[in-house]
């Protein structure tokens, strides 16, 4: 998926993201027809949630120059490993998973965002 | 918004290849739903296992102790297992709202896939057209029988071990291309091999080292892709320090190296054979094979390396890996899909020079078609050995019976594989089916009798001694199997129905001498009742502490 457009390659990034997103969920739909409209939209959204979007920015940071398909595919074992081990490691700490499952990926995402414009300043710099 | 025309063809097949291997791979036996009133098409004792004990994580937040219920009772044994696949089920529990017995498997099912696009990340770096091509092949994990039934007898973590190893692999392209974020990758998988699934480290190690001397003899390694191995080695064992503590100290323990040459694995499901792929596919791998390894290519190094490695890995069973050996070849369809989309792509060559991407598309598509016909057999929905009764009772004695109650399960279909029946968290006791034969036969029954009760021991009940040092616990002090008195538990679970007759009206007379001696019925439905006993130890045989029948 190489940008072959006018617009900013992120805000086109999140606009195919979101493309992505519900054909995913039209997928889901089509392959477990006698699931509810619901239940494929959350299972969706929690698979994008948990899975992918952590790490995409994840990727952003270490994969910028590759191709969104590859960090679109490689944003799903990003996001299960560093979810998987920092919820072990978190909840040998005492924070409960119920917690976790809701302040993680976007812990991840912040911490993606501050890396990536350090990065940026230091590049410039 | 303009798109790229071949990336739109690539996500458009990427997209039908991944609706096309859920439906084969889980929707079909899941009756083309996601969420399930009881855990669904589970087929062996190892998916409660897990199931059961992702459920405990849930329900106390953390996985720093085992569940006592199926831990002897005890409440200090440590938490052993590779966590990564229990915590990420939890987690999506939470935010889809599915219960964790339909979270578990279905990631179990989709990473699997995704280890199929990682692995053609890997292969378009050899020819983006091969990639295409290579897709149909990796449609025999799920029609593969033995690499079916790994997902629904619950080769969960083994599984999960080979979709981080397909991912280091993705990493280690990346160290080779002396991409510098390569470290990074590469700790983060490796980490998810040694927390999801160890063995799969070994293979991951072998590679890595396989990789590093043939590369050093070649001369294609520079100091800098050492640095990049180097800092990576570090940064895991850093992050996985406290894990491998409990993995040397337990698992290691119990589980020690022993070299054995290993041919069956009929306990485990069977085993992927290079036969299992059909003569004529075999044809295609070896002209594939023959191509890939032929390529005067310098840019493929790498894959000629793993096509290699991927060969001999499978057969480690015979260099004493074990069933870690068949646990590896769960991925073969994966892997050996380059050999096959390297045949195909060379047979259309000879047609065409330059085939379009949207030919290649279909051409994918329709072998992908093809194959599925050719292989996969629509079984419909398959309820496993749960059932929705078997599960409303289970809640019931989870909901309304004292913590520290001990349940019996007399015969029932489902309790055979006994891993289910963790899910009454409560201490689970039952009898097998071979001593209620010789019951039978002998025509009378005795309150002391032989049991079994569910003891994990796969961590050998061990417990913490300091920060990062453990102890096990001798298994002869906690047999799971032994004479117990019958009269001495809490609830006895019936079952009024089953596949063989005689033994659910061996239930039913048991019962009614039990309701003889004033136990209650406490709950009951179509297919099950729970007795409660009103006396702990006393005469629930009748004064002879016999059944005669």
């Amino acid at each position: 998926m190489d940008p072959t457009t006018t617009l900013p390659s992120k805000t086109r990034e999140i606009k195919i993201m979101t493309i992505l997103f519900a054909l995913s969920a039209v997928l889901l739909k089509i392959v477990f027809y006698n699931e509810t409209i619901a239940t494929v939209a959350s299972t969706t959204a929690a698979f994008f949630w948990l899975f992918i979007i952590p790490g995409y920015f994840v990727t952003l940071i270490w994969k910028q120059d590759s191709t969104l398909t590859e960090r679109f595919i490689i944003s799903i074992p990003v996001s299960a490993a560093i979810l998987g081990i920092t919820s072990y490691y978190l909840g040998l700490f005492g924070l409960p998973l119920k917690i976790q499952a809701w302040i993680l990926p976007p812990i991840i995402i912040l911490i993606s965002i501050f890396c990536l414009k350090v990065k940026k300043v230091s590049q410039k710099t | 918004m303009k798109i790229n025309k071949e990336c739109a063809i690539e996500t458009i097949t990427l997209l039908i290849f991944i609706g096309a291997m859920l439906w084969i791979g889980i929707a079909d036996s899941w009756g083309h739903r996601i969420a399930h009133d009881f855990p669904y098409s589970y087929l062996a004792s190892d998916t409660f296992q897990h199931q059961t004990r992702a459920q405990w994580i849930k329900d106390t937040g953390n996985y720093r102790y085992e569940a006592p219920y199926y831990s002897g009772g005890l409440k200090d044994t440590v938490g052993f297992y590779p966590p990564i696949l229990n915590h990420i089920s939890v987690i999506f529990s939470y935010v889809s709202g599915l219960e964790v017995y339909d979270t578990i498997l279905l990631l179990t099912v989709s990473l699997a896939i995704i280890g199929g696009l990682i692995f053609y990340l890997i292969i378009t770096k050899y020819n983006r057209k091969i990639a295409m091509l290579s897709l149909p092949l990796m449609t025999y994990m799920f029609t593969i029988i033995e690499d079916r039934t790994a997902f629904f007898w619950g080769n969960w973590p083994a599984l999960l071990g080979d979709f981080f190893l397909v991912a280091t692999l993705w990493a280690l392209l990346n160290v080779y291309e002396k991409n510098k974020n390569a470290t990074f990758f590469l700790t983060v998988f490796i980490a998810g091999t040694i927390l999801g699934h160890t063995a799969a480290t070994i293979f991951a190690v072998i590679f890595i080292t396989f990789f590093v001397i043939i590369t050093i003899i070649l001369k294609k390694l520079d100091g800098e892709q050492f640095k990049l191995l180097a800092l990576s080695t570090a940064l895991t064992t850093f992050i996985s320090f406290y894990f491998i503590q409990i993995f040397r100290q337990i698992w290691m323990v119990h589980f020690p190296f022993q070299f054995y040459v290993m041919t069956d694995w009929s306990g485990g499901g069977g085993i992927i054979d290079v036969r299992s792929f059909g003569y004529p596919i075999l044809f295609v791998l070896t002209i594939g094979i023959i191509f890939l390894m032929c390529s005067k290519r310098k840019d493929i190094f790498f894959h000629k390396l793993f096509a290699i490695f991927s060969i001999v890995a499978g057969f480690t069973n015979y260099v004493g890996f074990s069933m870690r050996a068949f646990n590896f070849r769960f991925y073969w369809p994966i892997f050996f899909s380059m050999f096959f989309g390297t045949a195909v792509y060379a047979a259309l060559t000879k047609i065409k020079e330059n085939t379009s991407y949207i030919t290649i598309m279909l051409i994918s598509l329709f072998i992908m078609a093809g194959l599925i016909k050719l292989n996969f057999t629509p079984t419909g929905p398959i309820d496993g050995l749960m059932n929705v009764y078997t599960w409303e009772t289970m809640n019931w004695i989870k909901n309304n019976t004292p913590p520290e109650s001990k349940i019996f399960f007399f015969y029932g279909d489902t309790y055979e594989q006994d891993g289910s029946i963790g899910n009454v968290q409560r201490v689970p006791t039952r009898v097998e089916i071979t001593d209620l034969v010789n019951t039978l036969q002998k025509r009378k029954m005795e309150r002391n009798y032989p049991t079994k009760e569910l003891i994990e021991m796969g961590g050998l009940l061990a417990y913490r001694t300091g920060l990062f040092s453990y102890t096990t616990r001798a298994p002869d002090d906690y047999p799971a199997r032994k004479v117990r008195d019958l009269c001495n538990f809490d609830y006895y679970v019936f079952d009024k129905a089953g596949r063989f007759p005689p033994l659910t009206q061996l239930n039913v007379f048991i019962a009614n001498t039990f309701l003889q001696q004033n136990f209650t019925i406490v709950f009951q439905n179509a297919l099950n009742v729970v007795l409660k006993n009103p006396t702990i130890s006393g005469n629930c045989f009748g004064t002879n502490n016999t059944i005669n029948f």
